[in-house]
């Protein structure tokens, strides 16, 4: 129930415009056959929202230092399996 | 019905501890009560998905041998309950609440069975779940092809969700138990909404083999009961390392505290109450009053970050790839939501720059939560802004909270634990919710300070007429 952002109602600025038509064709090459004219609109929606949070996570400044919280460890079977 | 235990369902884990031991009831009693109660009311709410007996009566037969001969596996021997259908059951369908999958099957418990199963609890049946555990963007009730989870307190009110059968089947006493997951709200939801007790646990402490995948990085598993009490109890056992889920390699083991320090300090949300309805600002001053008779209280603000944008992101990105095979084979097609049917497709278009830059906001963001909430033992809001809404009226026509802070994006980004516990009743008689969150892996301090609460007052120990 809880699954959306309290941004999603916010106002989407004039310069998303030509983003969210970028998205929304790509999703229409895709899945196009699938949406009837309620459904296109649907999804607008849905992307004009996904485009206003990324706008929200660009204005968090980030130095070239700033990780992904996302750890690599580099894969090694245990000595047993391996022989 | 065993005749020893009350019509309305099962008393908390220590007395049936007690009564299996002091030979008042057996396991197979109680087995087969969990079985009447959810294969009746457990249907009329929409509550059970698969009915287990053969399961049941065979995890009852082993824990009543092993009363007789003298083992003791713990707490949870001989004790039946009810797990998510969205953990992996050998023998019986395990379907994640969608209709194109009720056919599905796998071959091994989910690990979170196994371990109840070697603790020598018995599972009776599996609960109801919306379909994909609202992974779909569902917005209403109606999202499951078992129908809308119905609330025990007013079944034309819905049960939560996403964990819709665990909340009402706990509520209903129908089990003593249940297990839940959450990636965003799927179990203090329920539970609020229900008016039970659920505990979402940090992320990593209870392993996710053999649970269906929505967030790699955000989903948990944890449980449900009547009190905070019964929650370390089954945490306790559920808890602890897998090789198989390597998110839960890095964690400390898990020791229920069962008594909060002697000087409690608890950060309360700033603005939680404002905007939300009535009887829930009133009923968190209630809990407040309460917790001011333990506890040191300090009004806070979250850091000035984007949680819930961050959140968002990630999990969107993650669900879309994890159900992408589902949704180009057209099985999404087949979901029971309307709205779920094209709800994911908007999410195969968000960049990859964009999940990345979440997952780099998301380590500011988590340390920056860290630091504001080290001085404290946890921090405390309403768990939801309005009671359960009714079955079949979309989400936004009954509540708008917009604007409202609230603990969720912040703690979901970061992958705290936190419980919910009752604290009064709302508009139409309907249970409401006092959440308390935790700093990574302080889930024994959470369930402490809800232990404290839950002494001082009666909510938990309320029943529905059912």
């Amino acid at each position: 129930m809880s699954q959306t952002s309290g941004s999603a109602g916010a106002p989407i600025d004039e310069p998303d415009a030509p983003i969210v038509a970028a998205r929304l064709a790509a999703v229409l090459a895709r899945w196009g056959e699938r949406l009837d004219d309620a459904g296109r609109e649907a999804v607008a929606a849905r992307i004009r929202r996904d485009v206003q949070l990324a706008r929200e996570l660009r204005a968090v400044p980030l130095a070239n230092g700033d990780e992904p919280e996302i750890v690599f460890v580099p894969f090694r079977a245990a000595e047993d399996a391996a022989q | 019905m065993s005749g020893n235990l009350p019509d309305n369902g099962f008393p908390d884990l220590d007395r049936l501890g007690a009564m299996l031991r002091g030979r008042e009831t057996t396991a197979a009693d109680l087995a087969r009560t969990a079985l009447a109660r959810l294969d009746t009311i457990g249907r009329d709410l929409n509550a059970l998905v698969t009915l287990t007996p053969e399961r049941a009566a065979a995890e009852a037969t082993a824990a009543d041998a092993d009363f007789a001969a003298g083992v003791d596996r713990g707490p949870l021997q001989g004790i039946p309950y009810g797990g998510k259908d969205l953990l992996a059951v050998p023998g019986y369908p395990t379907t994640w609440g969608a209709a194109p999958l009720r056919e599905q099957r796998f071959e091994r418990d989910a690990a979170v069975v196994e371990r109840l199963t070697n603790a020598g609890a018995m599972l009776a049946g599996k609960l109801a779940t919306v379909e994909i555990a609202g992974g779909f963007g569902y917005e209403q009730p109606n999202a499951a092809w078992t129908g809308p989870g119905r609330n025990p307190w007013n079944p034309e009110t819905w049960a939560g969700g996403s964990s819709s059968g665990s909340g009402a089947a706990v509520a209903a006493g129908l089990v003593p138990f249940a297990i839940g997951t959450e990636t965003w709200g799927s179990i203090t939801v329920p539970a609020a909404f229900c008016g039970v007790t659920g505990m979402r646990p940090t992320y990593g402490r209870v392993s996710r083999r053999g649970a269906m995948a929505l967030s790699w990085t955000m989903d948990k598993i944890g449980p449900i009961s009547r009190s905070a009490a019964d929650c370390a109890t089954v945490l306790a056992v559920i808890a602890g390392p897998d090789p198989a889920d390597p998110s839960t390699l890095h964690h400390p083991s898990f020791t229920p505290e069962r008594e909060p320090p002697a000087r409690v300090r608890l950060a309360v949300l700033r603005g939680s109450a404002n905007g939300v309805q009535p009887e829930v600002a009133a009923n968190f001053q209630a809990a407040l009053a309460v917790l001011a008779g333990f506890a040191e209280l300090t009004e806070v603000d979250l850091p000035s970050l984007p949680f819930e944008a961050a959140a968002t992101i990630l999990f969107q990105a993650e669900a879309a790839a994890a159900f992408e095979a589902f949704v180009d084979a057209g099985a999404s097609l087949a979901l029971t939501a309307p709205e779920d049917r094209i709800g994911m497709l908007d999410r195969f278009a968000i960049p990859a720059v964009d999940y990345l830059r979440a997952q780099r906001v998301r380590r500011i963001a988590g340390r920056a939560l860290d630091a504001m909430l080290a001085p404290f033992d946890g921090i405390v809001a309403p768990t939801q802004p309005h009671v359960a809404p009714p079955i079949g009226q979309p989400f936004r026509d009954f509540f708008d909270d917009a604007g409202i802070p609230n603990l969720g994006g912040a703690g979901h980004l970061s992958g705290l634990p936190a419980i919910t516990v009752p604290n009064g009743f709302g508009a139409g008689g309907l249970p409401t919710g006092l959440e308390i969150m935790g700093r990574a892996d302080a889930d024994a301090r959470v369930l402490a300070v809800a232990e404290a609460y839950q002494a001082r007052t009666d909510w938990h120990r309320r029943r529905p007429p059912v």
